[in-house]
């Protein structure tokens, strides 16, 4: 009963508020303004759950997830992980220096370091 | 005496070569060979399904290969590689499909490789010797890696390589504990080492079986992959041709975690249980944050492949949660984000084709001028969110039911998880489909065709299916994971007993 | 004991693939002088052929009959005639690979076909020597010849600086280990393997001196294989000689070297063995960083397949280390396995290198898989048998090495090892990557069809690799009966 009543009341004012009498709504809208602001931008939940939650989470995903933890970090150690590699190629490239008496010195700095061990080890491996 | 088995993973290698046997001047019979090729080795893979039986494996075959060391042709099916195959074989004809007019050139070596690629993807799913699973699963790299970088986009090549060292580095580490393991058990055969372990006639060190179950386990999170071994996978869905994203994402990736199932629980039974809490921490912080970086990707593939990532945490939640939900929830999840992912990068694909560009900016009211193809791409999406009634709710529940069981906090995050599948699959969906379509899009972007629908239409049935009628499919993976959960049970720890050779 | 002064038949037997090999050597130089001809000297490839193989029949045939020759200098055991037939073998291919590169610089000399079989007679003398003078003997006639040949076209002068590399670090190095043999000889008062050991065993000469005699034949050894720390000419002679060459070199005298250093090292050095074997660790490990990883950043194709073949000597290094009957079996299917794919891979290479190896830069591969896809899948294969994937050759033998290693508790060698092939991957993919990712260059155009001997030589390694890598039982178990226990 009394939910009929309100259904009903609340077509006739809004029949009054909309067909009979417009001024009326404009004029509410004035004098309670930052109320109506409320109710007219629902409650302002959405912008309220978008800058709590959502943007904090789309922005840190973007800024630090992606471009720093994946990006830069994870990604980072693979592709040094492959730099290291190819540096340390660079280096032993670079020992070849095509003169051929430093590979003879080469080969005798080598064998004295096996000279050295052989002999030296007692046993055990 | 030669099974069904062997004919359905030695059909594909046939046809590897037919394939290369025909001329390059005539693509269109490359690819109504390729198509005819995988479909029929599709039809005979059903056969398998009515033979498959809850105890032990069915159609085994198991001749000798190699004398000395002792390795075997042994293949075996039960219910865990059952469906995985024919996952396999459902999605090759697809990926054909798929790749009908998107490939241009060199059409006949593109078909060759993929089904090369189902070749591999097969055997490593039917092996029962480790040395013949660590064959199939190098094999495997060679074709995909020619397939991204002949066939894929801008930075292929980079995409490729670091594709193929990535996997083949944690490879070789398991085919280390796949000797050091022979040595110890005299054979390779898993059927036997699994008996040995089980009769206490081989038992491990602690300090050996972690180190045996890390070596293994680096090999399979890779390809799963798990947080943080996950940074190939991004750079090799985008630059891979549309074919080569699905058989990857579909099949591919379940390699890794169907050998967690396969050997890693039952052969390291206390490590795996030992490592169960930072691998689950690993796998929720996966899920997560695959989730949220998906959510602010700027191109569709890369999202789908973070996707990937987050969808196959649960996976890797479930095996880990030692229960038998949580094992049967992330066996049929390998399936439903098979069926899900394959549908969208198929869809994702269709979307390339008429653009021309990856970039969710470039489209945006896509609904508009093309219905058929926004609804085909919605069920997708519901699918792939979890939605009931369609095929990745019934593994996700499961999953987290399982977890639940075992560790409730990460049961928790693993659900929000779930809420933000939710938020980036709708978001990339409002992006694309809704609002008002430019004059450009409008023009170039023709509703489905045929074709298109003919690759679609078994994989939407399919979440249909797989997401009501559970029937068909649990039963038997629930008889092989209850079995595996068997083996896994935690021995007690001890120091070496009776090791024979 | 006295000599005798006349072999008995059954000793001319044992060594008739080195007679064979000798006389059609010494045929093809005295035919040379003779004729002048450009129609008669086309004989000269196919009579070394026809030698080959007769003494390839011959070999295996003596190894029916396993025995001594020549009071005991020479041993035709399983072991020795492993080698000889893989040499031998390794000799077929080389020079039918050659004819390519002969035909191209217009330069059919029998001088070549003659050194290349003395080379593999050296090679025989060595792997079936039981006796340190013999080796020696071996070596020299197998290097020298080896050296003429780096530099065999002698207006080129990258063959030159190869050729004068090689032969003054070789003479060098083979100094030591004369000088090691003679120490052993002062020590023990005898040259034979098998008596060194007996002497050894007796623990009666100074353990450390002939520790001492170890290290100074080791450094001569070494050398051969390109072992670090004694690899550094290979890269330069590599690169300067002649394609084929190089690839006879990277397979043909490795194999017969790491022959008598598994010999001499298991026979004669067992017994001191835990003074040799750290040593050796360390040199498996150092071959195989410095080999993959100067690899990585090499711009030229022979260049890069000489660190790599550096690298791969540090593989089969990890089977020496290892000091086991398995070790030895691993490393003699390895060396076989090796010596497939190399070849291959270098005579894919003299096709590609044209007219005065102009082309020899890995740029110059590029959409090779487009304009000869033949050739380009069969490089593939060989490719992926030195990264090491399966159904090749080259994985079999690597998985059969850490097999043995991990026999021998050698973990933390097996686990750099695998890493080191992982690391690997990356140069051998790069060759892949140029050849299907990228378009032709113009250095393409010039390109024609393959020689027929270069077509065989190709498609006999390509088949010796896939068929060891899918059905490797047989070559197996031979090496398996074999090895050196």
């Amino acid at each position: 009963m009394v939910s009929v009543a309100a259904g009903l009341i609340g077509i006739a004012l809004a029949a009054w508020f909309y067909l009979i009498a417009p001024a009326i709504p404009e004029g509410l809208a004035r004098t309670f303004s930052t109320p109506y602001r409320w109710i007219y931008n629902k409650y302002f939940v959405d912008e309220f759950y978008d800058s709590l939650v959502v943007n904090p989470m789309v922005d840190g995903s973007r800024s630090l997830l992606w471009r720093v933890v994946d990006a830069r970090g994870i990604d980072g150690i693979v592709n040094g992980a492959g730099r290291t590699a190819r540096s340390v190629g660079g280096v032993l490239k670079r020992m070849q220096s095509g003169s051929i008496r430093s590979y003879a010195a080469w080969v005798v700095l080598g064998s004295i370091v096996v000279i050295v061990a052989i002999t030296m080890a007692g046993g055990g491996r | 005496m030669t099974t069904l088995l062997d004919a359905v993973l030695f059909l594909p290698l046939i046809g590897f070569f037919v394939l290369l046997l025909i001329p390059k001047s005539n693509p269109s019979l490359s690819r109504m060979a390729a198509l005819v090729i995988s479909l029929l080795i599709f039809v005979i893979s059903l056969g398998l399904v009515s033979g498959v039986v809850p105890e032990g494996y069915a159609f085994v075959h198991d001749s000798e290969w190699i004398s000395s060391p002792p390795i075997r042709y042994h293949v075996g099916l039960d219910g865990l590689s059952l469906w995985l195959v024919i996952l396999t074989t459902l999605l090759t004809p697809i990926s054909v499909l798929a790749s009908w007019k998107h490939i241009d050139h060199r059409v006949k070596e593109f078909f060759a490789f993929l089904i090369l690629l189902e070749f591999g993807l097969i055997g490593v799913f039917i092996s029962l010797d480790l040395f013949l699973f660590y064959v199939f699963w190098e094999i495997v790299l060679v074709p995909m890696y020619f397939l991204i970088g002949i066939w894929g986009h801008d930075r292929r090549i980079y995409a490729a390589v670091k594709f193929f060292i990535y996997t083949f580095t944690g490879s070789v580490l398991m085919l280390a504990a796949i000797i050091f393991l022979y040595n110890r058990a005299g054979t390779f055969d898993y059927t036997q080492i699994v008996a040995q372990l089980q009769s206490g006639r081989l038992a491990l060190s602690s300090q050996v079986e972690m180190i045996l179950f890390l070596a293994f386990f680096i090999a399979f999170a890779i390809k799963v992959p798990l947080f943080p071994l996950h940074t190939w996978l991004p750079d090799a869905h985008v630059e891979a041709p549309t074919a080569g994203s699905i058989m990857l994402a579909s099949v591919m990736l379940k390699m890794g975690t169907y050998g967690l199932v396969r050997f890693c629980l039952p052969l390291f039974p206390n490590a795996a249980h030992k490592s169960a809490p930072w691998v689950i921490a690993l796998a929720v912080i996966g899920i997560v944050y695959g989730a949220l970086v998906a959510l602010v990707q700027p191109n569709m593939k890369k999202l789908v492949a973070y996707s990937s990532v987050s969808h196959l945490g649960f996976v890797v939640l479930g095996i880990f949660s030692f229960t038998q939900q949580g094992l049967d929830g992330a066996v049929y999840q390998m399936l439903n984000h098979g069926i899900s992912t394959g549908a969208l990068f198929l869809l994702v694909g269709y979307l390339y084709e008429r653009r021309h560009s990856l970039e969710i900016a470039a489209y945006g009211g896509v609904a508009t001028p093309a219905p058929n193809l926004a609804i085909v791409f919605l069920i997708a999406t519901l699918a792939s969110v979890g939605l009931p009634m369609l095929n990745n709710f019934v593994g996700e529940y499961l999953v987290l039911q399982g977890a639940s069981y075992s560790n409730f906090s990460a049961t928790v995050f693993a659900a929000i998880g779930v809420i933000l599948s939710a938020c980036y699959m709708l978001w990339l969906y409002q992006r694309t489909f809704y609002g008002k379509p430019s004059e450009s899009l409008s023009h170039h972007m023709p509703d489905l065709s045929g074709r298109e629908w003919a690759a679609i239409l078994p994989l939407l049935l399919l979440m249909l299916w797989m997401g009501t009628y559970t029937q068909t499919f649990l039963p038997s993976i629930s008889a092989q994971n209850a079995r595996i959960l068997d083996m896994s049970k935690q021995r007690p720890a001890g120091s070496e007993v009776a090791n024979a050779r | 004991m006295p000599a005798n002064l006349f072999p008995t038949g059954v000793e001319y037997f044992r060594i008739l693939p080195e007679m064979i090999l000798t006389i059609a050597g010494v045929l093809v130089m005295f035919l040379e002088a003779i004729f002048t001809n450009d129609d008669q000297r086309k004989i000269f490839g196919p009579l070394s052929i026809v030698a080959l193989l007769a003494a390839l029949v011959a070999s295996i045939s003596a190894a029916g009959d396993p025995g001594a020759a020549f009071s005991n200098m020479l041993i035709i055991d399983g072991f020795a005639s492993f080698f000889r037939v893989l040499v031998i073998g390794i000799g077929v291919i080389a020079i039918l690979s050659s004819t390519e590169y002969l035909r191209r610089e217009n330069s059919p000399g029998g001088e070549y076909y003659a050194l290349i079989l003395f080379s593999i007679v050296g090679q025989c003398v060595m792997v079936t020597a039981n006796e340190l003078i013999m080796i020696f003997i071996g070596l020299e006639i197998s290097s020298i010849a080896s050296y003429v040949l780096a530099g065999y076209l002698r207006d080129d002068p990258r063959n030159n600086e190869s050729a004068l590399k090689y032969f003054l670090l070789g003479s060098f190095a083979t100094a030591f280990l004369l000088y090691g043999v003679a120490w052993i000889y002062g020590l023990t008062g005898s040259t034979n393997l098998d008596h060194i050991r007996s002497a050894l065993q007796t623990s009666t000469p100074p353990l450390a001196l002939a520790g001492a005699a170890a290290a100074l034949m080791f450094v001569g050894f070494g050398f051969k294989i390109s072992a670090a720390p004694f690899q550094i000419w290979a890269p330069d002679v590599y690169q300067g000689a002649p394609a084929p060459v190089s690839g006879f070199l990277s397979v043909g005298p490795k194999a017969a070297a790491f022959a008598i250093l598994l010999r001499v090292f298991m026979t004669a050095f067992g017994p001191i063995a835990a003074r040799w074997e750290p040593i050796v660790w360390v040199c498996a490990l150092a071959t195989m960083i410095v080999g993959n990883f100067a690899a990585l950043q090499q711009s030229n194709i022979k260049r890069m397949l000489a660190y790599s073949s550096i690298a791969h000597a540090g593989y089969v290094l990890v089977a020496v280390t290892a000091h086991s009957s398995i070790g030895s079996a691993a490393a003699m299917f390895y060396l076989a396995a090796y010596a497939f794919t190399n070849l291959g891979a270098f005579a894919v290479v003299t096709y590609l290198s044209r007219r005065g190896e102009r082309y020899v830069a890995i740029e110059d591969f590029a959409g090779l898989s487009q304009r000869q896809p033949a050739m380009a899948a069969m490089l593939t294969i060989f490719l992926l048998s030195l990264v090491g994937v399966p159904l090749t050759a080259g994985f079999f033998g690597k998985f059969y090495i850490f097999k043995a290693a991990l026999d021998a508790n050698l973990f933390w060698l097996t686990v750099l090892g695998l890493l080191n092939s992982a690391v690997a991957a990356y140069y051998y993919l790069r060759i892949l990557v140029v050849m299907y990712f990228k378009d032709p260059g113009d250095s393409l155009d010039t390109l024609e069809a393959p020689g027929i001997g270069l077509k065989i030589a190709v498609y006999a390694s390509a088949l010796g690799t896939l068929v060891l890598g899918i059905f490797p039982g047989w070559v197996l178990d031979i090496a398996t009966r074999a090895a050196l226990k």
